[in-house]
Parts: structure tokens; C-alpha cells; sequence
């Protein structure tokens, strides 16, 4: 490849990058930096990466759709989620140093950027400040969301398992129902003792 | 509160204790204390101010609001963290409000205190950050494990919808 293909190529990734949700304030120059860390991997029908698998990357979706897919009791598989392009994925897996949740696959042809999760971590540890710092804010507002969304599924299965049959759905002018040892009770279970 | 107490109550919160003597004497005069009370709101859904909240006593609901009832999402005790999202976009409006369940204290971090620092490289930014990034991630491995004892406990139709907005709520995955 040459130089001119290479800086093109760079550009490409950057672009995609910039889309990220903490990314987006990033200077040009630190997401050209960033960009050099990741490859593109281009798809047709083909996994991503696949559930129980060593988190060894994390990607974010350049082109495409792809369909996330996880094990259900009785090993049956169901598609949870539908990826768009601009949505970074897989970070979870590898902050945490655990095996895949679900497999992710493509829709017909898609294209995603992929970054080694020891990358990943070296960025995170000695990168640059220009590019360490954004790229550490982009995993925290993934890991946040991603934790937000846990959490209230948490409580909702919690209370339809009727473990927590109690969890608080209040008018707004209205004082909550359950006792003070119910709601400590019900949310040391839902939360586990986070 | 006298800040002194503030301070030792805020360099012993799980955000701050590990990090090192330098970063946390830079760190901690940047927090506000704000101390609450049952009911009181500290967050406001829609709000666009970038504030990280670390609570250090009491407890906190986080309320959703849906077709006019509101829901509370999670409850969050000492040493938790809040308004990460909305601190580090900066273009997410806050989705939820952050609401005392009962007299307690948090330490409010303001962005543009934060921001400063981050101009300087100082290095106690790239410690906070780290920091943060290791609490949600010990926090997501938790409740992953009782996720997986939920789902199993919930064989029925709700599996799928769960493991839908699990999944696809944030349009990420682990």
C-alpha cells in the first residue's frame, strides 16, 4: 500500500472514530494518532467475534448492520440487539479481563474497526494525553451506559422473578409503599451488594 | 461539615483511596460538598450541566420518568458514582434525576474544575479517569453475574425483552 493509499486509509478510520460519543471533541491530529491502532475487517455474513470466546478486541461498526446474538436457556439462539454504524462494541469483555456475553455478526457485508484489547489497554495506560485522555472517556460513557442499562434490567427481572416485587414504581406525588428493610433487602439481591 | 472532615471523608471514597497522595491533594479541592436531604433533587433530567457526583453518605434514588410515573432504575450507596455520562459527553442531556432517598452528603466535581486540569495534562486527570473507568467496569462485572442468576430465574417470554434492553439500550455490548 502507499503512502497516499495509507494516509487515505487513516482518514477513513478516523472519521468512523470520530463518531464515538466522547470522541467527537478529539483534535484531528489525536484521531489520526488513535486511527493507527485500529484495522479495518471487512464482513459478509461472517462473526465478529463469538460468545464464550477470550475478549481479545474491541470494534466499532465502520458500514453495515450487524445482528448481536446470544444463548438462551436450552441453548437456543436469539438476536438481542442490531448494531448500527458509529456504535462501539465488544469494550466491555476486555476492561474486565472476561469471556464474550454474545456474538455479534454480520448483516450481508458490514465493515468494522477493530483494536486489539492490548492496544486498547496500552492506550489507556501510557498513551498520549491528547489521544489517552478522549479514548478513556469514550470507554467510560460506553461502560456507563452499558451499566445503566444492566441495572434497571437488573431490577425489572428481579421483580418479575418476585424477588423484588417491591422495587419502587411510584406516581411522583406519591410516597413509596415498601418498608426501608424491603427496598435494602430487595436491592442488596437486584444489585448484588454492588 | 467542616472541610477538612469533607476532604478525608472524599479521599476515602472508592473513586479517590487508591490513587496516588499527589493526584488526590489536586483532585479533592476541586469537589464541592453538597449535602441533601430525602427528596431533594441533585440531578435534573434534560439538564446539560457537567457535573461527577461521588456519594459519601446516605443514599440516592435514580429515577426515570415514563408516561408520567416515575420509576426508580437504581439506588445508589456510599462510594457510588453519578452524572458520568452527561460529565464526559458533554452532548447527552441527563436522562434520569438523581433524587436523596435520606440525609446524606455527596462531593460534586464541577467540569470546568475538571476541565482546567485537563488543560495542564495534569496528570491526576489521567488518574481520575482511570479510576472512574475501573469502577464501572468492577460494577458491570458484577451485576453481569446477577444478570446471568436473573435470566435463569426468568425462563419465560421476558428473557428475550430483557436481554433486549440489556443489549441494546446503550447500542453496546460486552
Amino acid at each position: 500500500m502507499d503512502e497516499h493509499t495509507d494516509a487515505r486509509r487513516s482518514e477513513e478510520k478516523a472519521a468512523v472514530l470520530a463518531e464515538i460519543p466522547g470522541l467527537s471533541t478529539a483534535s484531528d491530529a489525536a484521531l489520526l494518532q488513535l486511527a493507527d491502532s485500529w484495522t479495518f475487517v471487512d464482513l459478509d455474513d461472517g462473526h465478529v467475534c463469538r460468545e464464550g470466546d477470550d475478549a481479545d478486541a474491541l470494534f466499532v461498526l465502520a458500514e453495515g448492520e450487524c445482528d448481536v446474538i446470544r444463548k438462551g436457556p436450552g441453548g437456543r439462539r436469539f438476536q438481542v440487539a442490531r448494531l448500527t454504524p458509529g456504535t462501539l462494541f465488544g469494550h466491555v469483555a476486555p476492561m474486565t479481563l472476561s469471556k464474550r456475553t454474545a456474538s455479534v455478526k454480520a448483516r450481508g457485508r458490514a465493515r468494522v474497526l477493530r483494536m486489539t484489547a492490548r492496544a486498547a489497554r496500552e492506550v489507556i495506560r501510557s498513551g498520549a494525553p491528547s489521544v489517552a485522555s478522549p479514548f478513556r472517556r469514550a470507554l467510560i460513557i460506553a461502560l456507563a451506559r452499558q451499566l445503566h442499562a444492566a441495572t434497571s434490567t437488573t431490577l425489572k427481572l428481579a421483580r418479575d422473578a418476585g424477588r423484588t416485587d417491591t422495587v419502587a414504581v411510584t406516581d411522583e406525588t406519591e410516597e413509596p409503599t415498601m418498608s426501608e428493610e424491603a427496598v435494602s433487602e430487595t436491592l442488596q439481591v437486584a444489585r448484588g451488594q454492588l | 461539615m467542616k472541610r477538612p472532615l469533607f476532604d478525608a471523608l472524599l479521599s476515602r471514597s472508592p473513586l479517590l483511596s487508591g490513587m496516588d497522595l499527589a493526584s488526590r491533594d489536586r483532585l479533592v479541592p476541586c469537589f464541592d460538598p453538597r449535602p441533601f436531604t430525602d427528596a431533594d433533587r441533585i440531578l435534573k433530567v434534560g439538564s446539560s450541566g457537567r457535573i461527577l457526583g461521588v456519594l459519601l453518605e446516605g443514599h440516592l434514588e435514580v429515577q426515570a420518568r415514563e408516561d408520567d410515573q416515575v420509576f426508580t432504575v437504581d439506588v445508589l450507596g456510599p462510594g457510588d458514582i453519578f452524572g458520568e455520562i452527561s460529565f464526559f459527553d458533554g452532548q447527552s442531556p441527563r436522562t434520569a434525576d438523581v433524587v436523596g432517598r435520606d440525609d446524606g452528603l455527596v462531593a460534586l466535581l464541577p467540569w470546568d474544575e475538571y476541565d482546567a486540569l485537563a488543560r495542564l495534562e495534569d496528570p491526576a486527570v489521567e488518574v481520575l479517569e482511570k479510576a472512574v473507568l475501573d469502577l464501572l467496569a468492577r460494577r458491570i462485572q458484577k451485576i453481569n453475574g446477577t444478570l446471568d442468576d436473573l435470566l435463569v430465574a426468568n425462563r419465560d417470554s421476558s428473557w428475550l425483552g430483557a436481554l433486549r434492553r440489556f443489549l441494546g439500550l446503550g447500542g453496546v455490548h460486552g
